[in-house]
Order: structure tokens, then C-alpha cells, then sequence
């Protein structure tokens, strides 16, 4: 289990809709190329305005991101999207190129990794960690799986470099909770009836403790980066930097939101810092999700 | 799936989705929703903040009208992507003129791009400008009709008319080469007129500076003056029937001679259109045909994008001095003519005594005119001289108004056209110029006696006139109701309500003013605001103890008929249904299940609170007065008013003719004829145990034959039934081209006329006191004896 790590700005924020050349396949993006018409989905910083890539989309889609100059990322997260959901053995490849079109210059930053699939809602939600090889200008994303996926969508897409490790892991007493949001009508007679908005909404509780003063800094500088909660973070849970394939635990992110717009911290011996917990909130998803 | 199963499906989700448009939903600028979701192909964003849409309410209005359901809206802007609805430039460009649809998205949970449908649950305009924090902006939304429906498109003036490039010294008396005088009416806009009632109408100028007779002719209006009628934007050519009949009004001031002419001052004559001069006759040239007035129209006027046209009476005043001169022997605004014709006078109003060519003078004798036609502004018409409330509301929505046709739930307005048929006339914008230089202060006023205001109180009156209730539908389409049930409400399945699925049930007998209050006694207001009555209904006065008033509004009624005993009549065709019945008013809260019904539904409700005894433990039919749904949890509210007498109280009689068939063929049992036999052989069956008796019809209908050939195509009365596969033909017509027998194998018997259904015979199918039309009925169209239905026939 690597160290947590976190990124507060994607590179990919503030590219055009026409950045993303969505191409069915590897050979021949001229021939097979279509153009989702909410392509800027995939960049707003929502997770739940999902771009809906295809209705039935076939293994072998792929997507090319145009980063407008030469760019040295080293992780992208995959985020609300469904083809682990849909899949089992939905993997992602990550490749950059100096040429528009990958016909040459084609440089793997992340083998293809299977994307975690097990439990709703972390199977929506994935980053894949790279080592800083390629400073490229061109991306590429391609995804494979057997069959299709039906509406293949993807909520955003989040590019980092450089994600800030942690020094300590968070301590015993710090978890995870699932909440929905369900109207609950009771009627006389006894019936009460349901309907269900959404969730289950990921939410990690957090607990430090026995930091030293630059541990401490760490936490705050994360805080202040992220504008006490008024701009998302991608929470990653066990960072990684390597080209070969992730395992599911280097997988699990979160991109939410700190819940509480404050830090604070009290001494509890010499210099030894308690900042006390904090909570990420996950981004709501679209309508039954 | 389908939005009724999706309803019903519990755990389903929901979203609560906005479509904002600024062009009336040709195209749709922005979409919204309580979550992000892709809803077909279009997408909405997570917007509307938690708790940020507050509850929906529809309702019928106390005044017959639209009850604006409000609804609050508070938006998530921390992305800034609602500030234009704060900007001050669109503002002005945009939030004015946006409109704001809802609507309830449903869907299988898991599944919701195949399994998801949605609802319109109303469509909104902001009422008041938007606010907005540091994080949201909130909305105040009304129901469209607040704006939509509140005033008429602007109409043309007078001096649209005069301006516009087709107007020429031929087709418009207001044209600059007569010297009109400008008026300030000149800039009013022009009515709108409907049904078979006198319009008032005003000059358009009563002095002209060139009268052609005068030395100075310019074009065909010499010598003539508009009298404006009404718009239309019917752009159809003008006919005789636009203005039948014209009355003058003469003004109260006017004079004959020096002296006050006291029969004429005040009085209203009748004016044709044309008179032929005797051939006697030392006035005029005997025996030419001269004609007083025409009905007239403009050229296509365009105004704010919309066609008008005016229809307008072109008057002649020389042609109308000579016809008054011969009929009533007086000069009208000249000196004595050749001959003896006594009193030599002027009829002008309070002036010096005028030249005869001074038809300014002559003219504005008058104080107002009145006219009778079709059909004004009407665009549905159903009949000659009569147009009927729902058709007058429809034309006001659909084309006087800035919705459309696509506004208006047809069917539901089809229906009232069928159950409240009532002629209505009466005017919208009612033009009340200023004193013109002609009127005089002792004149009187112009008369409103059929007149309304702007649009909105011109719709309350109609609806008011004619028991009719205008309301918006869940999907914001404008809807008529009327309080009595077609024969469709009648017999339409109906949506059951339990009260397992209810909470919060109460009910209430409505106190006087509110709607539904049981009543005995009615005033009838006619279209001039007088309150004619009371008139009592003769049994409910004495069996309550208590005399419990409601007043009828009869702005809009056309003919008004207040000596009638309002209480006897059952005509809903020509008169308004009165009664006095309690009816209760139930209100209660019921799941998500309740939105399948809308204002004005039918549905059975049932209440035994807990056990036998309820109220309604049986069940009983309810009409939905108000309904709102609450959008956390989808509870929806509803009133409704007690109606479960509907099918007891004046059903419909249906006469069926399938009802009068005794038996038929089938499975191969034939009927034989022979030639100069009255013995009709049957293969098989048993003609008594189908009911066949003397007086009823064999219908013989051989297809071995042709249908031209009439010997085995034909009905012949029953003489007997002697045995159970034998009958004799009361026909001495025995002519079958049968001579060795032919067994005819399509045949049938019915009923005949001296067999047919009574009420006695048949009480389930024709009940006593059924409503309906026809020579069984009474005077009271109501089928009330043992009279055969099929009179009807």
C-alpha cells in the first residue's frame, strides 16, 4: 500500500470540447471518427454531466487528447464512468505521442490495466499513476473489453501531474460510508412508499494523528489548495509511478469535496500536532446512479 | 416502460427537470434538473439546489378562471453559469421573455436510459425579477397566463389604418386628401367583437374638411364617413353578413330646426342598407335604388407581426338625408327641398341651422351607431349569428392572444362545446374614445351593455356567463370545463383511489362564495349588470328552511333570458342548468399515484374510516378541483367535489340499436321462405326463448341475391310465432323468387316500432328522466315515460 496522494488541478481543465477526438479504432481514426455532442462534459469538473460516448460502443474506442503543447502527466483518473460496471475485464491503455494521429512517436505511459469492478460505486471511479517519461503533447486513452458497453459514458476526466504524496497514511479509526438519498412517504394504513434520487455517495472520514510539524503542513497545504472544499480534489489512495498495469488498490480514488472549509490543529506534546480528522465527499451523480 | 407503470413501480427514481426557452420551446436554451441526467438525447444539469422547487398547485380559480400556480426555483450558480438571469442586458433580452417548463422525470432505478419517462407538470414565467447570492440565484415563477393571456395582441388604430401604404382616396375616408379631422380615437386601439349582439361603434370622423359635393371630389369616399366595427385577423373577403343590420343612435342634444326635436333626441332608428325612391316621389330620383351603407373591410393591416383587417361600415350621408326625408318628411341638415314636405327643419345636432351639403352636421346627429353580423372577429363559428362560448374562447387564446392554438388541450374544449353550448356575444377592448368634437356633454355616455374589459376579465366574464371553467392543465395547456358530464366522463374508466394510500383526509360542505356552495335561490345578472330575480327553486326554498343565494353573471349572454324559471329548465343546450344539491368537498394527500389525474378528472374514492361506516365506504365519484404535488416526496394533493350522482341525476339515454335485436343468424341456422307462403321455416334454434313475438321484423338480407332485388333483401313484420322454429309474415307480399323454398342464411329480427324499449320494459338501458333529444322527450328534453325510444329514430 503506496502513500495517499492528491491532485487539485487537472490539465485538462479549460481545453475546447474539439481537444477530445474521440476514434472507434486504432488503425483508422479518419475513417471511424464521430463526434460525441457532449464532449465538454468531460472536462467541466462534474462528475454527474456524464459525455455519453456511444450507445453501443465496441472494444477498441479510444480517445485523443490534444493537451494544445507538450505536457509530462503523470496519472489521468477515469471518473463515473461504466465500463468496469458493465465489464469485467474493461482495461484502459495509456499512451502519448508528439503526433496528432499516434501514426508515429507512440510511447506507452501506462500498460493496460483492468479496471476495478467489484463494488459500486469505486468500480465508476479509477486513476492509473505513471511514471514522468513522456513529456508529450498529444494523449491517448484506449479502452478494451469483450462485447460492447451499452451508453458508455464518462463523467470527467481529470489529468495530473506530479500528484502531492502524503507522508502518513491516515490512522485506525478513519473509514468509509455509503449514503443515498431516498424519499420516504408514509401513508396512513401503514404503507410507506419509496423513491430513490441517488447514491450511494462515497464519503472517507480521515484520522491523523502524532504528525510532526511538516506532516501537519502537509494536511493544511492540501486544505489550502483545495479552497477548504470550494474546488475538488482527486483523492488518491495509494499512490503509485510506474508504466506497468495497476492493481486495484492503486485504483481507488475519490474526487470530492473536504467538507468542512477549516483546518485546525492542537498541540499534544512537544512538538507533536493532532489535526483531528477531516472528510471527502464524493461529487454527486447523475440521476440514479 | 410507460409513465403509468413507471408511477407505480416502487423505488423508482426521479428527477425534477426545467426546459428554459426564450422562443416559446421551438428551441430550448437551457436544461436543468434536481440531478444530471440524459434524458433522451438531451442532457440536463445538476442545478436546482435540494429543497431549491417548491410545491406545484393547480387549481379551478373562483372566478372561472386560470388560478396561477406559483412555483419557486432557487439554482446552484457557483459556477456562475446562471448570472445571466442577473445580468442587467439579458435581463432585458432574455428573463423577460423566458419561459420555464417542468416537468418529473421517472425511471427503473439501474436501468434509466432504457426505462425513464417524464411529465409536464406545468410551464412558468418569471413574475418577478430573479436574485441571486453569493451561491445561487432564486426564481419567483408564475403559470404563463399571468402574462400570456392577461391582454390582447395590440390591434390596429384608426390611425394605423389611415397610414398604412394600401390606404388610397378609394378605400380609406380617412385619408389626408378628405381633410379628416384628427381625433384622439384615432390612436385607440380598435375591438375585437364576437357573437350576434348590437355593437356599439363610434365615427371615425364626423367632419371632413372635403366632401366632394362641396367642389372638392378626390375619390369613391366623397360624401362618405367610416364607421369602425371591429378587427379580425380573418383575412377573408368582406360580405353582406359582416354587417347585417345598423342602427343609428341619435345624440340627445339634437335639434330640428331651432328647437330640441324631442322625439328624435336619444332615440335609436333603424337604418338599411338600401331604399329605392318611389316613382312618385318629388324627393330624390324616383325609382333609382340608393344605397345608405356597406359593410366594408381594409386591406391586410400588419401590426406587431400579426394580419388585421377592419371591418368597417362605409356610410353615405346623402343617400341616408334622402331615405330620412322621405320616410319621416324631415330635412336632414338642409334647407326645405322642392315640394310640400312639412316640417321644413334640420336635424343636427345643437347648431346653427347647416347647409344640406354640410354633412359633417347631418352626420354627427348622431351619437353612436350599432351593428349586427358575422361574424366580427369570431374565427370559429359554428352556426349563422350564433358563436358559442368555448368557440370564443378558443379564437381569443388561439388568435387574439400571444399563445397560439398550441396552447389549448382540444379535447378538453371539444368536450365543453358538446356540454355548455351557450351563445355568447359581448367585446373585448371595448372602444370608449374620448368626446369627439361632435359629442356634446348632455350626450349620453357610450353604452356598455354588452361591452368587457381586456382580455383576462373578458375571459372571467365568458367563463362566468357560461359555467365554464378555464384552467391549465398539468402540461400547461389552457383547458374549458364544464360542470355537467358528457356521456365520454360518464362511462371512461375511472382511476380508483384508495384510502390505505391517503393521509390527511377531511372533508367540508363549501360555505357561500366558494365553489360548490349549494344554493336556491339565484339573481341573474344580464349583460347590462342588472340583477334580474330572485328566482327560487320551488322545492329546495321550503325543504332547506333557509334561503342560500347565488348570483348568476350574464355579461356575455346572448339572448339573455331572465323571466325564464332558471330551475325548471334541464336545456343545457340553450339555457344554464340550475340545482340545488349538496356536494361536499373532500381533500387529502395520496402517493405518487395521484398524478395520474388531472383538473377536472373523474375518480372513485373510497373512505370507510377503518370500517363500514365511512362516508364513501362503498366508494363514490369525485372531480378534481385542485391538485399539487409535493416534490420531495411526490405526495400529491388533492380537492374534489362530490359528483357521484352523475349517472342517477339526467343520465344519457343511448340508443343502441343493437339493444333492439332479438336473434340473428349464426352457426348455420337458416331461415326458409317459400313463395306465396307466410310460413317462415327456422333449421334450428328456439325463436320463443329468444324473445321473438308478434310486431316485431324479420330482416332478411340473402347475399345469394342481389341487394337491388327486394323480394329476398327486405324487413317484413311478424304476424305470430307459431312454435319455436316457426313464424307467419304479416305481408301480403309473398315473393320470395323462392318457389321451391330458399333457405336464406343471413336474416335477423328486431324489434319493431309497436315492440321497441319503454322505460317499463327497459328501465336499465332507458331510465325515466334520461337526458336527451327527440320526439320521446318532453318539453324539457327529458325522456320521462313509457314512450317507445325509438321515436328517436
Amino acid at each position: 500500500m503506496g502513500a495517499h496522494a492528491y491532485a487539485v488541478t487537472s490539465y485538462l481543465s479549460g481545453l475546447a470540447a474539439s481537444a477530445f477526438g474521440w476514434y472507434t479504432t486504432y488503425a483508422s481514426p479518419s475513417s471511424g471518427s464521430f463526434t460525441p455532442s457532449n464532449r465538454e462534459y468531460l472536462n467541466d469538473a462534474h462528475m454527474d454531466d456524464q459525455c455519453l460516448v456511444s450507445a453501443s460502443a465496441a472494444s477498441g474506442m479510444n480517445v485523443i487528447i490534444d493537451l494544445g503543447s507538450a505536457r509530462q502527466l503523470t496519472g489521468v483518473a477515469i471518473l463515473n464512468s461504466n465500463a468496469a460496471v458493465q465489464k469485467t475485464d474493461a482495461a484502459v491503455l495509456v499512451e502519448a505521442s508528439s503526433n496528432a494521429t499516434f501514426a508515429a512517436d507512440v510511447n506507452v505511459a501506462k500498460a493496460a490495466t483492468t479496471l476495478y469492478s467489484t463494488t459500486t460505486p469505486k468500480n465508476k471511479d479509477h486513476v492509473l499513476q505513471f511514471t514522468a517519461n513522456h513529456t508529450k503533447r498529444y494523449w491517448r486513452l484506449t479502452w478494451t473489453w469483450t462485447g460492447t458497453v451499452t451508453n458508455f459514458v464518462i463523467g470527467e476526466l481529470f489529468a495530473f501531474i506530479g500528484a502531492t504524496q502524503l507522508s502518513r497514511r491516515s490512522i485506525y479509526g478513519s473509514g468509509e460510508s455509503y449514503e443515498a438519498i431516498v424519499s420516504q412517504a408514509p401513508l396512513q394504513y401503514g404503507e410507506t412508499r419509496g423513491l430513490f434520487q441517488a447514491g450511494p455517495i462515497r464519503q472517507l472520514d480521515l484520522q491523523w494523528d502524532d504528525l510532526t510539524a511538516a506532516q501537519r503542513d502537509e494536511l493544511y497545504n492540501m486544505h489550502a489548495l483545495s479552497n477548504f472544499g470550494a474546488r475538488p480534489l482527486l483523492w488518491i489512495e495509494s499512490y503509485e509511478s510506474t508504466v506497468l498495469a495497476a492493481a486495484a488498490a492503486e485504483q481507488e480514488c475519490i474526487y470530492g469535496r473536504l467538507i468542512k472549509p477549516g483546518f485546525q490543529w492542537a498541540h499534544k506534546d512537544f512538538a507533536i500536532y493532532q489535526p483531528g480528522g477531516f472528510s471527502i465527499r464524493s461529487l454527486g451523480r447523475e440521476a440514479g446512479a | 416502460m410507460a409513465w403509468i407503470d413507471l408511477l407505480k413501480l416502487d423505488g423508482a427514481g426521479f428527477a425534477w427537470l426545467v426546459d428554459v426557452s426564450f422562443d416559446d420551446f421551438a428551441t430550448v436554451a437551457y436544461r436543468w434538473g434536481t440531478s444530471s441526467v440524459h434524458v433522451g438525447s438531451d442532457h440536463y444539469r445538476g442545478r436546482i439546489c435540494e429543497g431549491g422547487l417548491s410545491k406545484l398547485t393547480r387549481g379551478f380559480g373562483n372566478e372561472n378562471t386560470v388560478q396561477a400556480g406559483m412555483l419557486s426555483l432557487l439554482l446552484n450558480n457557483t459556477d456562475l453559469g446562471v448570472d445571466w438571469l442577473m445580468d442587467r442586458a439579458t435581463v432585458a433580452s432574455q428573463v423577460f421573455r423566458a419561459r420555464f417548463r417542468v416537468k418529473l422525470l421517472l425511471y427503473e432505478v439501474g436501468n434509466v436510459a432504457a426505462n425513464q419517462a417524464t411529465k409536464t407538470l406545468g410551464t412558468f414565467k418569471c413574475i418577478d425579477f430573479p436574485s441571486r447570492d453569493s451561491a445561487n440565484v432564486s426564481l419567483q415563477l408564475s403559470d404563463d397566463t399571468m402574462g400570456f393571456f392577461n391582454e390582447p395582441l395590440v390591434s390596429p388604430t384608426l390611425r394605423d389604418w389611415k397610414d398604412d401604404a394600401g390606404s388610397d382616396v378609394d378605400n380609406c375616408p380617412l385619408h389626408a386628401s378628405y381633410g379628416p379631422q384628427p381625433a384622439r380615437e384615432w390612436d385607440v386601439p380598435l375591438p375585437l367583437a364576437f357573437g350576434d349582439g348590437r355593437l356599439d361603434c363610434f365615427a371615425a370622423d364626423w367632419d371632413h374638411g372635403n366632401d366632394g359635393t362641396d367642389g372638392t371630389p378626390v375619390g369613391d369616399m366623397d360624401g362618405c364617413r367610416a364607421i369602425p366595427v371591429c378587427v379580425t385577423t380573418s383575412t377573408d373577403a368582406v360580405t353582406s353578413d359582416d354587417v347585417q343590420y345598423l342602427w343609428g343612435v341619435y345624440g340627445a342634444d339634437v335639434m330640428l330646426g331651432t328647437q330640441k326635436w324631442a322625439e328624435g333626441a336619444g332615440t335609436t332608428i333603424f337604418i338599411p342598407k338600401q331604399y329605392t325612391v318611389p316613382a312618385d316621389s318629388t324627393i330624390g330620383v324616383p325609382g333609382d335604388t340608393n344605397t345608405i351603407w356597406e359593410p366594408q373591410k381594409t386591406q391586410t393591416i400588419s401590426k406587431d407581426g400579426v394580419d388585421w383587417k377592419l371591418l368597417w361600415v362605409k356610410f353615405n350621408i346623402s343617400a341616408y338625408q334622402t331615405w330620412f326625408q322621405l320616410t319621416r318628411n324631415i330635412v336632414v341638415g338642409g334647407a326645405q327641398p322642392n315640394g310640400d314636405i312639412a316640417p321644413t327643419a334640420n336635424l343636427v345636432p345643437e347648431a346653427p341651422v347647416a347647409a344640406a351639403t354640410d354633412y359633417g352636421k347631418a352626420f354627427a346627429a348622431f351619437a353612436y351607431f350599432q351593428a349586427q353580423g358575422f361574424p366580427f372577429s369570431a374565427r370559429t363559428v359554428d352556426s349563422q349569428a350564433q358563436q358559442l362560448a368555448p368557440n370564443v374562447v378558443k379564437d381569443l387564446i388561439s388568435y387574439y392572444s400571444k399563445g397560439s392554438s398550441s396552447d389549448i388541450d382540444s379535447t378538453r374544449f371539444a368536450t365543453a362545446l358538446q356540454m355548455a353550448p351557450l351563445a355568447v356575444s359581448g367585446v373585448v377592448l371595448p372602444h370608449k374614445p374620448l368626446e369627439s368634437r361632435f359629442r356634446y356633454s348632455n350626450q349620453p355616455p357610450p353604452s356598455d351593455a354588452i361591452t368587457s374589459g381586456q382580455l383576462r376579465q373578458a375571459l372571467v366574464d365568458i367563463c362566468q356567463s357560461a359555467d365554464l371553467d378555464l384552467a391549465m392543465t398539468w402540461d400547461g395547456k389552457l383547458a374549458l370545463y364544464s360542470s355537467y358530464f358528457s356521456f365520454a366522463d360518464l362511462t371512461a374508466t375511472r382511476v380508483s383511489i384508495r384510502e390505505t394510500r391517503c393521509a390527511q383526509v377531511q372533508e367540508r360542505v363549501p360555505s357561500k362564495g366558494q365553489r360548490w356552495a349549494p344554493y336556491n335561490r339565484v339573481y341573474a345578472v344580464s349583460p347590462d349588470g342588472v340583477p334580474h330575480g330572485p328566482f327560487d327553486n320551488p322545492d329546495a326554498t321550503i325543504d332547506w328552511g333557509a334561503t342560500l343565494e347565488r348570483v348568476l353573471q350574464g355579461k356575455w349572454l346572448q339572448p339573455f333570458q331572465a323571466v325564464n324559471p332558471l330551475y325548471s329548465s334541464t336545456i343545457w343546450y340553450s339555457e344554464r342548468r340550475l340545482e340545488s344539491v349538496v356536494r361536499p368537498v373532500i381533500r387529502f394527500i395520496t402517493d405518487r399515484e395521484g398524478l395520474q389525474l388531472d383538473l377536472g378528472d373523474l375518480f372513485n374514492f373510497t373512505w370507510s374510516r377503518g370500517g363500514s361506516s365511512g362516508p364513501y365506504g362503498s366508494g363514490a365519484v369525485f372531480r378534481v378541483e385542485s391538485i399539487s404535488v409535493d416534490p420531495k416526496s411526490l405526495f400529491v394533493g388533492i380537492e374534489a367535489v362530490w359528483v357521484d350522482d352523475l349517472t342517477t341525476v339526467n343520465p344519457y339515454l343511448i340508443d343502441d340499436e343493437i339493444l333492439a335485436l332479438r336473434v340473428q343468424s349464426s352457426g348455420g341456422r337458416t331461415a326458409t321462405v317459400v313463395d306465396s307462403d307466410a310460413t317462415v321455416t327456422f333449421s334450428s334454434g328456439d325463436l320463443v326463448a329468444n324473445g321473438v313475438v308478434a310486431k316485431d321484423v324479420l330482416v332478411l338480407g340473402d347475399s345469394t341475391q342481389a341487394i337491388n332485388v327486394f323480394t329476398r333483401y327486405r324487413c317484413i313484420r311478424i304476424l305470430s310465432v307459431t312454435d319455436a322454429t316457426h313464424l307467419e309474415l304479416d305481408t301480403a307480399d309473398l315473393d320470395f323468387d323462392a318457389g321451391a323454398g330458399v333457405a336464406v342464411a343471413d336474416w335477423k329480427i328486431l324489434r319493431g316500432k309497436q315492440t321497441y324499449h319503454t322505460a317499463v320494459s327497459d328501465p336499465v338501458n332507458y331510465p325515466s328522466g334520461s337526458a336527451m333529444y327527440g320526439k320521446a322527450a318532453s318539453d324539457s328534453d327529458v325522456y320521462g315515460d313509457a314512450t317507445a325510444a325509438n321515436v328517436l329514430l
